[in-house]
Order: C-alpha cells, then sequence, then structure tokens
C-alpha cells in the first residue's frame, strides 16, 4: 500500500480514488495493487516516442481470477475508475503497458495464467490472458502433445491473447493470431460475462471449435478495442507437421523487390507456401548483428549504396525471404518443385538449411517458423541504442508495385529525419503487411522529438495516398482513427456507448472514447 | 537497495580497462545470493572484485536465456543480480523483471572508451532502486 499517490484519475480526489482502492484490495489484496512511483515504475516504461508523463498511469491492480476482474470492474465502472487492460504488458514498440490516457489504472491480468483445457484430438487450447507461449509450449512439450504453437519475435515473454487481440503475426502457418483464435470469454465494463460463438448456451461444447455460432460475430469487436476486458480465449493449434523444410530466398539488389514480392505472393495465392513469406530488407539483420556507431560513418539516414556494399562485402542480398514448407514427404517435395521453378531464371539465390545451419540469422528464423523460442530480434534495439522503438505497420495489396511505392515514400520520410529503413512485407496471397521499426535513442530529447516528428508524416503521408496502420501506439491511436473518417469513428463510439457508457474501459483505446 | 554510488568508480582502473568507471563491488557487502553476469565484451576486470566467482556468467547474446537465467536466480530466492550487458539485455531485463515477486532494477549506461557503451542493470528482491 502506498503512503503517496502520486497521480490520479480524471475527477478524482486522492480521498476518492483511494476510497476505491481500498475496495479493490479487499478483494484482490493489497499486495496485488500498485500506487506508490516505485511499484508503478514497471508500467510505465515506454519505447515510443513521447515522454514517460503523458502515459502514465494511475495505479496497476493485478486480479488473479475472472471473479475477481468481474468485482473490481464493477468497482471501477461504478466509480468511474478508467482501466487499461494488459496481459503481459509487453507490446513493445506499441506503448508497452503503459495505458492510452495518462492517469488510467492498468488492469495487469498477468495473474490470470492458467491453461484451462486441451483438446489433443481437435487441437484446442483454452488460456486466460497471463499465459505465455513459453509456458503453453513447455506445457504441449511436457504433454508430448504432437502440436506446435504460433510466435511473434518476443515469443517466450508475450501470451496469444495479446497477441491475439492485437491482431498480432507470426512465422508459421498458423501466423494469423486473430484468425486461429475462437471463442473469447468477456468481462463487460458493468461486471457481467459474456461468451462469444456459442459460449453462453449451457452445455454447449463447441465455444473453442465454432467461431460463428449464431447471429452477428462479435469476436471482431474485442479485438484491438476497449469493448470489454477479455480473459479466456481459445486458441487453435497447428498439427506437427510430418516434414518442416525451411528455406531462405535472397535476391541481391534493391530492384528485386517487385519480383520478390509478386512471386511471394503467387506461391501463396496456390498455397504452396504455407506460412507468411517475409521480403525483409538486409538492414533489418545487419542492426541485429552490429552496431550501427561501429559500421556506418556517414551522417544521416543509411544510405542505398551502404546496404549494397554492406550485403556484398558480407555475401548477403538486400532482399532475404525466409519461408517454410510443411506437410507430409509428398506434398513438400511437391511443393518444393515448385518453389524452385517458381523463382529459377529471377536472379535469386535459394538457399537451405544445410547451407545456412552456422548462420545465427538463419537459425533464428528457423526456429520462428517452427514456433520455437528465442528473443534474438532484441539484438535490434543495440543498433542504434537507447531503448527507442516504435513500429509502423500498414496494410496493402500484395502486389510489386505497392511494395514499391511504400518503400520509395517511406525511405524518403525517414531520410527527412535521419532514421533508418529496417522492414520488410508480411506476403499473403492478396494483402501484404509492411513493417518499419523506427529506431531511436530515447535518452537523446531532440532524437525523440525528431522520431515523434518522422512518426507523424508517415502516418500522414500515406494517408493521403489512401494507405492507414493496421495496428499502431497509443502515442497515435487518435491520428490514425482520424484516418478511417468520421462515420467509421461514430459507429465506434456508438458501439462504446452501449457497451461502456461511463467509457471506463481503455479510453482512447484506437482513438474510441464515450 | 544496491545504488550505483556503492559501485565505486575508480578512475585509474577504469580506465585500464576501457571503461569510463571501473566497478568494484562494495567490499562490506555479502555476495553468495548475487548473480553477475557480464557480456563478453565487458572486460573482466571491470567486475573482478566480486567476491563470488563462481556466480559469473558470460553473457553471449542469448537473450531468451539471460531472461531464464535471471528469472530462476529470483525463483531460487537469489537476492540480486549485476549485469554489464547491451542495450538490448538491459532493455530486456527492466521490462521483464521490474515491478515482479518484488524485484526493482536500476539502469545504469555505462560508456566505453571504444565508442561503444553497456549498460548496468542492478536488479534486487525487497529495498529501493
Amino acid at each position: 500500500m502506498a503512503n503517496s499517490v502520486p497521480l490520479l484519475p480524471p475527477g478524482h480526489s486522492p480521498a476518492s480514488f483511494m476510497g476505491v482502492i481500498k475496495q479493490i484490495e479487499a478483494i484482490i489484496g493489497a499486495e496485488h495493487v500498485f500506487v506508490d512511483t516505485d511499484r508503478l515504475a514497471p508500467y510505465a516504461k515506454i519505447m515510443i516516442p513521447d515522454p514517460d508523463e503523458v502515459h502514465a498511469p494511475a495505479g496497476a491492480i493485478a486480479p488473479g481470477t475472472a471473479e475477481e476482474v468481474q468485482q473490481v470492474m464493477a468497482i471501477c465502472n461504478a466509480q468511474t475508475v478508467p482501466v487499461w487492460p494488459i496481459s503481459t504488458g509487453h507490446n513493445f514498440g506499441y506503448g508497452s503497458a503503459a495505458p492510452a490516457m495518462r492517469g488510467t489504472v492498468v488492469l495487469d491480468l498477468r495473474r490470470l495464467d492458467r491453461i484451462l483445457d486441451f483438446d489433443p484430438v481437435l487441437g484446442t487450447v483454452l488460456v486466460e490472458p497471463g499465459v505465455t507461449y513459453k509456458k503453453l509450449l513447455d506445457y504441449i512439450d511436457e504433454h508430448g502433445h504432437p502440436f506446435w504453437i504460433d510466435v511473434p519475435g518476443p515469443g517466450p515473454i508475450v501470451g496469444p491473447v495479446g497477441q491475439a487481440l492485437e491482431r498480432g503475426i507470426g512465422y508459421t502457418a498458423y501466423g494469423d493470431h486473430f484468425g486461429h483464435s475462437c471463442g473469447f470469454e468477456v468481462v463487460l465494463a458493468d461486471g457481467q460475462v459474456m461468451r462469444t460463438g456459442n459460449g453462453m448456451i449451457p452445455g454447449n461444447n463447441t465455444f473453442n471449435t465454432t467461431k460463428y455460432g449464431y447471429g452477428p460475430y462479435l469476436d471482431g469487436i474485442f479485438s484491438q478495442s476497449n469493448f470489454g476486458v477479455v480473459t479466456k480465449m481459445g486458441l487453435w493449434l497447428m498439427p506437427r507437421p510430418e516434414v518442416y523444410k525451411p528455406f531462405l530466398v535472397v535476391f541481391e539488389k534493391h530492384d528485386d523487390l517487385e519480383k520478390a514480392v509478386e512471386i511471394c505472393q503467387q506461391l501463396k495465392l496456390h498455397n504452396v507456401i504455407k506460412n507468411t513469406p517475409i521480403v525483409g530488407h538486409i538492414l533489418y539483420q545487419i542492426a541485429q548483428q552490429v552496431r550501427r556507431a561501429d559500421v556506418f560513418k556517414g551522417s544521416g539516414s543509411v544510405t542505398d549504396e551502404w546496404v549494397s556494399q554492406y550485403a556484398a562485402d558480407h555475401r548477403m542480398g538486400v532482399w532475404a525471404i525466409p519461408a517454410a514448407l510443411y506437410g507430409t514427404e509428398e506434398q513438400v517435395a511437391a511443393d518444393w518443385k515448385l518453389v524452385k521453378k517458381a523463382f529459377r531464371g529471377t536472379g535469386a539465390t535459394v538457399l537451405t538449411d544445410l547451407l545456412l545451419h552456422e548462420d545465427k540469422g538463419w537459425q533464428h528464423a528457423k526456429r520462428q517458423m517452427a514456433g520455437k523460442l528465442d528473443l534474438d530480434e532484441f539484438a535490434l534495439y543495440n543498433w542504434r541504442g537507447g531503448g527507442g522503438s516504435v513500429w509502423f505497420g500498414v496494410t496493402l495489396q500484395a502486389r510489386g508495385s505497392e511494395a514499391r511505392r511504400f518503400v520509395d515514400l517511406a525511405k524518403a520520410i525517414l531520410s527527412e529525419f535521419g532514421f533508418d529503413f529496417l522492414g520488410g512485407f508480411m506476403v499473403q496471397a492478396r494483402e501484404m503487411v509492411a513493417v518499419i521499426d523506427l529506431l531511436y535513442d530515447r535518452s537523446i530529447p531532440e532524437e525523440m522529438a525528431k522520431a515523434h516528428a518522422c512518426y507523424d508524416k508517415l502516418i500522414s503521408e500515406f494517408a493521403k495516398i489512401g494507405i492507414g496502420v493496421y495496428r499502431t501506439n497509443t502515442g497515435f491511436m487518435d491520428k490514425a482513427a482520424e484516418i478511417q473518417g468520421e462515420v467509421r469513428r461514430e459507429v465506434n463510439q456508438r458501439i462504446k456507448r452501449a457497451l461502456d457508457p461511463n467509457g471506463i474501459i481503455a479510453p482512447g483505446k484506437s482513438g474510441i472514447r464515450i | 537497495m544496491t545504488t550505483r554510488r556503492e559501485f565505486i568508480l575508480i578512475g585509474g582502473a577504469a580506465s585500464m580497462v576501457g571503461l569510463s568507471g571501473g566497478l568494484v563491488w562494495h567490499s562490506g557487502r555479502k555476495t553468495s545470493d548475487t548473480l553477475v553476469i557480464r557480456s563478453a565484451e565487458v572486460p573482466s576486470a571491470a567486475m573482478a572484485a566480486f567476491d563470488a566467482p563462481g556466480l559469473e556468467t558470460i553473457f553471449s547474446g542469448d537473450y531468451a536465456a539471460l531472461v531464464d537465467l535471471v528469472g530462476q536466480h529470483f525463483a531460487k530466492d537469489g537476492r540480486r543480480v549485476i549485469a554489464a550487458v547491451d542495450h538490448a539485455g538491459a532493455l530486456l531485463l527492466a521490462r521483464t523483471l521490474r515491478g515482479h515477486a518484488g524485484v526493482r532494477i536500476a539502469e545504469h549506461r555505462l560508456p566505453h572508451r571504444n565508442g561503444q557503451e553497456f549498460n548496468l542493470v542492478i536488479a534486487e528482491r525487497g529495498g529501493k532502486a
């Protein structure tokens, strides 16, 4: 229990807020309620280019069960205390654990960490928000279940509920994390509990097998939103394949981008490549291996010429595409022939594990595409140092020309501010997600201001050509929502007012408020 | 909680190993429950005064192992971790351990004369960072 209150939720006096805190302590235990500055520090530590105080929470509460979440929500709703739900709180480069609105109380669900059901025949698992991928993988391995998981970059320390709700992307054939969720248990603002799909029918057993149930499909409105607090989620798991064949395609020139995207798109459209081929710019790999100051002596952004030279000196291409085949021996053999045929005569080099086994970057990609865990990608934060990172991600039609348009505009904006293009394209059959990690030194105020201005310009300039972000950080949610237009904003607001009339769940999430 | 003040910065020793300040463990403090982690690039002399050499671990760039190792140390009632690691390692430690199970973390930058920079992370159960 704190002896001082550093910050208050809007409209609260110290006495009224501490009254609420005491009620919550009586339910979940004082040891799970934090309001003193030291204890709140972890929740306020961000990587995005905003000052910490902009997103400073008034407190953090960590209930241990869904029932406790219900009781806490009922109190917060009655007393109008806004809460910011987090699962593991490691949404790095998107705002981490900190709320969009200063003075919000973080609702930390990490103690809800049970694996509640596992069906080894249907390949479904029911998890709480605090379950990490490491815990899930350990469980699967311990029980010898023939399934894989699909993980994002920070796999061991984050979990499937947060990933699915934020619509994150992974590296196996089950890389669409929201797409492979099935059934949400949601605590509403007034403390009521609802299950999606057919989950409200007594005795029904399709909660985690049937997505749509009867009537409107509601799962989607609980993703990237603030309409409820998800306390359980069903997840579909990928059967362990008989054969896993990862490979790497390398293109040597910047101008090969269009070709690389178009071939990947066709291989996806025809279901040859089962996972998501990532057409990655080599600087993203270089940045994981060396520090910028050690290798680049110029001023401003790293240039294409420098990248070409570095890539040539180190026998790398400019575009590298890790991808994989999964299936029976016969299926993989047939698909492998099609992959080789698709890249033949294009100037690309297709490399297999046999040739790459010594390469650290390849080992990481190989693990990721098999749902294994590491944190190797964190080496990226050594590139500039200073702990600043903000992800810019948009969806595009899966065309080479679109990729070119994205790269040219993004590089022009980044170079205006002296930042580097570290990114790539996750290519699907019809769409692709383009992402950039804008790295900067957060300890230098001028650099943070530049990173903020750069990100702002990225959103604005891409909006001018009809391109919107698919996910963004807590500092830019309002701006990203504005781009969607007034009608869309108003519909979101109407739903918000209906489900959360006091506006206590995650105010400002995705730009939605009452 | 151990503060940076308890790491005596000795200019002479520091320059010998290339750091802006040599790190010497406060000699009066019990260290049997302290885990020391050092990036291979950080000269061992920089942390030579630790009197629990058996607990020193070299960090070779495996971030998942780093997080596991530190988590296990605290799970086994370890009291303190002192890590001289790169930016990414420090960033991870600060975000995975801070505030949990009563562990508090202090971070300090550690410039090296060759232009590189490491981070010193001090994590300790209880007390105040």
